[in-house]
């Protein structure tokens, strides 16, 4: 059990390695795929909402805006994978610095309201700006990806590809998690006040956060719209940036484990139910709903507490003790 | 003696009510320096004013012998000049622990770039451990270093005021200003806040400080501001504002 609680992570890849050797079925890894893209939006949605307390919503945005941006460089001036990726990573920052800069001043509803004013804007956008997006019929045939020597074209394929990039995201947000950014975006979340007074910028701070989760939206975006060659203003819109929300909120503001079950459990639970009672995926929505009302209820908190906030339970527990005993020592050897 | 502060003709008006009026303070190098004055004097007000938290609406602030840009007067950058500060109320980050806390500032004289950050490489190990190593130090300074992994909001009261005095200590400051630190506490811990605000003093370390416990403020301040609707009313040594006849009525018979 210690051995399990120390490498959550380890053991979480081992079985994700595994399972499509267990689970060797195309709709199957299909939903696993999709699970693995929301993954990636409720880490970056986490970075602005969990860790630095902004309750953003229109999240969709920037995941359409990946996708649009993977759609129009692969389709109409034939870029491969790589530079694409880079293409998306520079222009999602860009527009996470350009959306974060006018709603600095914002918080709580104010700042709710406005972002989800400016997710709507870019649904429209996508719907009337023929030219760029080819309106509401969306561009299709998108190019499955190739890299150097192996094209990505089934599920399969694309469960590894999107394993590798899952993979690569938490460890970079679990180093910035742990370092003087992190502890810097829960302090403004705490009181802002007091981190302007010990020297945190907060402005910047927060631009870093939008701009980060910009990215990973953007990473989520580049890869759905390979996956599915297809993209249309249909798949980003406030129900989406809804849902995302919902697996954030489900799984512990705050927390990288507690997101990424949510997701899982969203993504995968609907689907489930298709299986076992066709007629009750029409209600996904109202399931949603009453998932988060019953959270908000009984565990606000989330599945997983944030481990910073779990730590509210411990100090008179053995395990508490026997660490902070561990660390002096470790201190005093030093 | 080197001045670390003086302020001259600080005002502040909120919306028709003036809460500071042409205050004038001056501070020394190594001074303890008391600010009282009667319930909404204006003393906060004059802390926030120093800090950013506040615009002066008029006035000047010389820090280390240098006008402060009041344009550019902003919190974070007040904290990079050396000037750090508690409040009045509790301000911590509760749902983070004791030492993350103090952590959370000691990052500020110890910035590890962004590349490090996301690869984790040697060099931010180094500076992490050197992070939290000051923060511990600070903490067992304090008297905290026994929950450094509770959680700030589980603290006693007067813990937690001297978790808000380590976190501010953690920024390095030249000049510390302290809010009502003795607020809440008892005579055992009120008199373990003075040792403690001594030790700082002889850490180097310049203290300024409001209080409305009189028996401490008489006890510990080299020079006392008194203010009273936002404006100068008396200063001087304790024992000379004591006697003032100003602050005798002010404090409307209150013993001072
Ligand atoms: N942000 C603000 N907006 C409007 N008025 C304010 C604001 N901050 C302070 N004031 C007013 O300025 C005056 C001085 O307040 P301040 O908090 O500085 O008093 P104080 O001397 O610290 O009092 P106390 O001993 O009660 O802490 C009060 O009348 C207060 O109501
Ligand atoms: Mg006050």
């Amino acid at each position: 059990m210690k051995f399990l609680k120390k490498n959550i992570y380890l053991v979480s890849l081992l079985a994700a390695l595994i399972l499509p050797l267990i689970i060797d079925r195309p709709d199957y890894l299909s939903i696993f795929v999709i699970t693995m893209i929301y993954i990636l939006l409720a880490l970056g949605l986490n970075i602005v909402v969990g860790f630095c307390g902004l309750l953003a919503l229109g999240f969709a945005a920037f995941y359409g805006i990946g996708a649009y941006i993977t759609a129009i460089l692969t389709v109409k001036y034939g870029l491969t994978f790589f530079p694409v990726l880079i293409f998306v990573l520079i222009g999602n920052g860009l527009i996470g610095l350009l959306s974060g800069l006018p709603v600095m001043r914002l918080r709580g509803d104010y700042l709710a309201i406005v972002t989800l004013g400016l997710g709507e804007i870019t649904r429209i956008f996508f719907n009337n700006i023929e030219v760029l997006t080819n309106g509401p019929k969306g561009i299709s045939s998108i190019p499955n990806p190739s890299l150097i020597w192996i094209s990505v074209k089934t599920p399969f394929s694309f469960y590894y590809l999107l394993l590798v990039f899952v993979v690569i995201s938490i460890y970079f947000i679990k180093n910035i998690e742990n370092s003087r950014i992190g502890r810097a975006w829960v302090a403004i979340r705490e009181d802002e006040i007091a981190a302007s007074s010990v020297g945190i910028n907060i402005t910047k701070m927060k631009l870093y956060a939008f701009i980060l989760g910009s990215m990973l939206a953007g990473l989520a975006g580049f890869l759905f719209a390979q996956f599915q060659t297809f993209v249309s203003p249909d798949s980003f819109t406030f129900i989406d940036s809804a849902l995302v929300l919902c697996a954030v909120v489900l799984g512990g503001l705050g927390s990288v484990p507690g997101v990424i079950i949510g997701s899982i459990l969203l993504t995968m639970l609907p689907e489930l139910l298709r299986d076992i009672m066709p007629g009750l995926a029409d209600y996904r929505m109202l399931f949603f709903g009453l998932i988060l009302i019953i959270m908000m209820l009984f565990r606000p908190q989330g599945i997983f507490k944030n481990l910073r906030r779990k730590s509210e339970l411990l100090p008179s527990s053995e395990a508490v003790r026997n660490e902070e005993d561990e660390s002096l020592a470790e201190y005093r050897r030093s | 003696m080197a001045k670390i502060l003086e302020v001259s003709g600080l005002t502040k008006r909120f919306a028709g009510l003036v809460a500071l009026d042409k205050v004038n303070l001056d501070i020394e190098k190594g001074e303890i320096i008391s600010l009282i004055g009667p319930n909404g004097a204006g003393k906060t007000t004059v802390f926030n004013c120093l800090t950013g938290v506040y615009k002066p609406t008029g006035g000047l602030i010389n820090y280390l012998g240098k006008p402060l840009d009041l344009k550019h007067h902003v919190p974070h950058l007040v904290a990079k000049l050396g000037i750090a500060r508690t409040f009045q109320n509790i301000r911590l980050f509760s749902n983070m622990t004791v030492i993350e806390n103090v952590m959370v500032s000691s990052a500020l004289r110890e910035k590890t770039s962004f590349l490090d950050i996301i690869l984790h490489v040697k060099g931010f190990k180094i500076r992490e451990d050197s992070i939290f190593r000051k923060s511990f130090e600070l903490l067992q300074f304090i008297g905290l270093s026994d929950k450094i992994y509770h959680l700030a909001s589980n603290l006693a009261y007067g813990e937690q005021r001297k978790l808000e005095i380590a976190r501010a200590l953690a920024t390095a400051p030249v000049l510390l200003l302290l809010d009502e630190p003795a607020a809440g506490m008892n005579a055992i811990e009120t008199k373990d806040l003075i040792t403690l605000i001594r030790n700082i003093r002889d850490k180097g370390i310049t203290v300024f400080l409001i209080e409305h416990d009189m028996k401490m403020v008489m006890s510990i301040s080299d020079r006392v501001f008194v203010l009273n609707y936002g404006k100068n009313i008396a200063s001087g040594v304790p024992s000379q504002v004591q006697k003032n006849e100003l602050v005798i009525e002010a404090y409307l018979g209150e013993k001072v």
